[in-house]
């Protein structure tokens, strides 16, 4: 038997009815879609940007605040480290390299970072993908993304997001950088910035470079008064360094925090966050299927007629169950697979702005989860049919010719 | 009561002391047919008449197995249909059974071969060449030149030949119309009712039509006027 040509001829008798139908659905599958698939990116794109940093070093505060400034360049003021930190960290056994992160200076919204040059290649793991790393106080490693050549000179402004037309009192006059590097894209806000050495950005600032005897040397050790810093960047050897030097800085007026940790309990939040929005995209899917199933029972009202006259014709009980539920099955398909496609799209979106805002790079695309999601939904709608199509039988076909 | 000679060929039908009732809340039951015999060569024609309410469309579901009767027999040739199950009635009515109702009742959205091939489909996926061919050629025979335009598009006079073709597409041995010409003008009925007595004679069919229209009463090879759910007179 094949009920297929009635459905689609009913289809398309109703057809606006039966669109609005179908983008009803089709947009709670879409924000459940969207609210999965950006969840998935922004833990796998924040735990990707905090994998070099093992552990960081900073003044007693929130950690959170530490993190964002640290790993994700957020603008954030942070009191300064004791000068002994820096100096007292770069000669911990257990520590492979350390790089202070000094921030505050920018170049056409790059923020410029000064760091230790290991930190520019990860500690040799992260080779630079074009020139090379920074050897002098004016070289200037530039991130994946930002908009400046090899050979191009950068002029630091005071501040983040600054724009150099706005007049040049934030600029920073007679100080220059060149792009001798381009980093390997990171995935993260680390593509956008600008990594200089440490010591010309305490110069720029007029604190010196943390190398009285060769003030043209960059990387540690540096003087036990070298200026202080908002933040260390410390990656260990080893675990064990790892909670050695974190409990040792833990005390005496300084915090040591690992970011995966300050991650997984923001994860954690944020997962809070995620099931309730995921809830609430489900329980607005099944108001939907819900309301979907009443336009069945609706239609199969109106339509009692037809399905008199079929089975006066003959139909047996199965074709008119497969002509109702074909007819939801054929609403649900289309709107699991429109939901799938505003979801990527909502995904996207969202991405385009993580990245614009966070310098986050989402992945804006949709996993098997997403997947499982739409299918999930128009498979509990399938399921929730097929009563109010077996009830499509149960009526007297006299009864429903005398109405017809 | 007899109708021609006693039912032998496919398409006979004896009918015996057939009842049907309907709850009627208080008053206990309310009786809608009462019909002591009818006996129906297979291949005639058999027209039922009588005013509104008298019983004529109860009688065709009953003989059709749409409208299980309270009590009695229903011996389509041999077979028992008051006796069978809903499920195996559905089964009967599809394969000997075609009906032509009064407002047509074609399939809007689709063209008139889909609607005519419509019974088809009931036990198959594919329609078979064998009966798209058959379906075309009805169509023609009912005089409707475009198998392919939509149902909606069609006069009324029209939508019946469609829906007179529909009835025939599985080659019934049984043909069943309810008011086939109510809804139409004069000479539109009077052409449909030609068609419906013609081409149930071509086919070997036999043919039970209720009605008030007399031109088309005329044209069968008999008649019972009903009232009140019983037979009143045979003709």
């Amino acid at each position: 038997m094949n009920p297929l040509p009635l459905v689609w001829a009913d289809l398309r008798a109703r057809g606006a009815g039966i669109l609005a139908l179908v983008l009803l659905v089709a947009f709670a599958v879409a924000m459940g879609v969207a609210v999965s698939a950006t969840e998935r990116g922004l833990r796998r794109a924040s735990a990707d940007a905090a994998r070099p940093f093992d552990l960081l070093v900073g003044m007693p505060g929130s950690p959170t605040q530490l993190v964002l400034a640290g790993v994700y360049l957020q603008p954030t003021a942070l009191p300064l480290l004791p000068p002994e930190t820096l100096p007292g960290l770069s000669r911990e056994k257990g520590a492979a390299w350390v790089s202070p992160l000094g921030f505050g200076d920018s170049w056409r919204g790059s923020p410029i970072v000064g760091v230790a040059p290991e930190l520019a290649i990860d500690g040799g793991r992260r080779p630079v993908a074009e020139g090379r790393n920074f050897e002098k106080l004016d070289e200037a490693v530039v991130g994946a993304r930002v908009k400046a050549a090899l050979g191009d000179t950068i002029e630091p402004s005071h501040g983040i997001g600054q724009d150099d037309d706005d007049g040049d009192a934030h600029v920073h006059h007679g100080t220059h950088y060149t792009v001798v590097g381009r980093m390997a894209p990171t995935g993260g806000p680390w593509d956008r910035a600008i990594l200089v050495p440490i010591e010309s950005v305490w110069a720029i600032h007029g604190f010196g470079t943390g190398h009285a005897a060769e003030p043209e040397r960059i990387g540690a050790p540096w003087d036990a008064d070298a200026p202080g810093v908002p933040a260390v960047a410390v990656n260990v050897r080893d675990v064990a360094s790892a909670y050695v030097i974190r409990s040792k800085y833990r005390t005496g007026g300084t915090t040591a925090v690992f970011p995966a940790e300050v991650l997984a309990g923001l994860f954690a939040t944020l997962g809070d966050v995620g099931a309730v929005l995921r809830v609430f995209a489900i329980a607005a899917q099944a108001l939907v299927v819900a309301s979907v199933l009443m336009v069945v029972l609706v239609a199969i009202a109106a339509r009692r007629n037809l399905i008199a006259i079929l089975r006066a014709l003959g139909a047996p009980r199965i074709f008119v169950f497969l002509l109702v539920w074909s007819e939801v099955a054929a609403i649900l398909v289309a709107a699991g697979a429109v939901g799938l496609a505003l979801g990527l799209c909502l995904a996207q979106g969202v991405a385009a702005w993580a990245d614009r805002s966070l310098g986050l790079a989402l992945p804006g695309t949709l996993g098997s989860d997403e997947f499982l999601l739409a299918l999930a939904s128009a498979g509990a709608g399938l399921v929730a049919a097929v009563l109010p199509a077996a009830s499509a039988y149960r009526r007297s076909v006299a009864e429903g010719l005398r109405s017809a | 009561m007899l109708l021609d000679a006693p039912a032998a060929v496919v398409g006979a039908l004896v009918a015996s002391g057939v009842r049907l009732e309907y709850p009627n809340g208080a008053a206990g039951k309310l009786r809608a047919l009462d019909v002591a015999r009818i006996e129906l060569r297979g291949g005639s024609s058999l027209g039922l008449s009588g005013p509104s309410g008298s019983g004529k469309t109860s009688l065709l579901h009953v003989l059709a197995g749409i409208a299980a009767p309270s009590a009695g027999r229903v011996m389509w040739d041999g077979v028992d249909i008051a006796a069978l199950g809903e499920g195996a009635r559905d089964v009967w009515r599809r394969t000997r059974v075609g009906f032509v109702f009064q407002d047509f009742h074609l399939v809007d959205g689709m063209s008139v071969l889909q609607n005519v091939l419509l019974p088809c489909r009931f036990d198959s996926i594919r329609i078979e060449p064998g009966r798209l061919a058959h379906a075309r050629q009805l169509v023609s025979a009912v005089g409707l030149p475009d198998p392919d335009r939509r149902v909606e598009r069609l006069s009324r006079g029209e939508r019946q030949r469609a829906a007179i073709a529909r009835a025939l597409v599985r080659e019934p041995r049984i043909l069943l119309a309810d008011e086939p010409t109510a809804s139409l003008d004069a000479a539109t009925a009077e052409a449909i009712a030609t068609l419906l007595t013609g081409l149930s004679r071509a086919s070997g069919a036999t043919l039970v039509v209720a009605s008030h229209d007399e031109r088309l009463l005329s044209r069968l090879d008999a008649r019972l006027r009903l009232a009140g759910g019983r037979i009143e007179e045979a003709g």
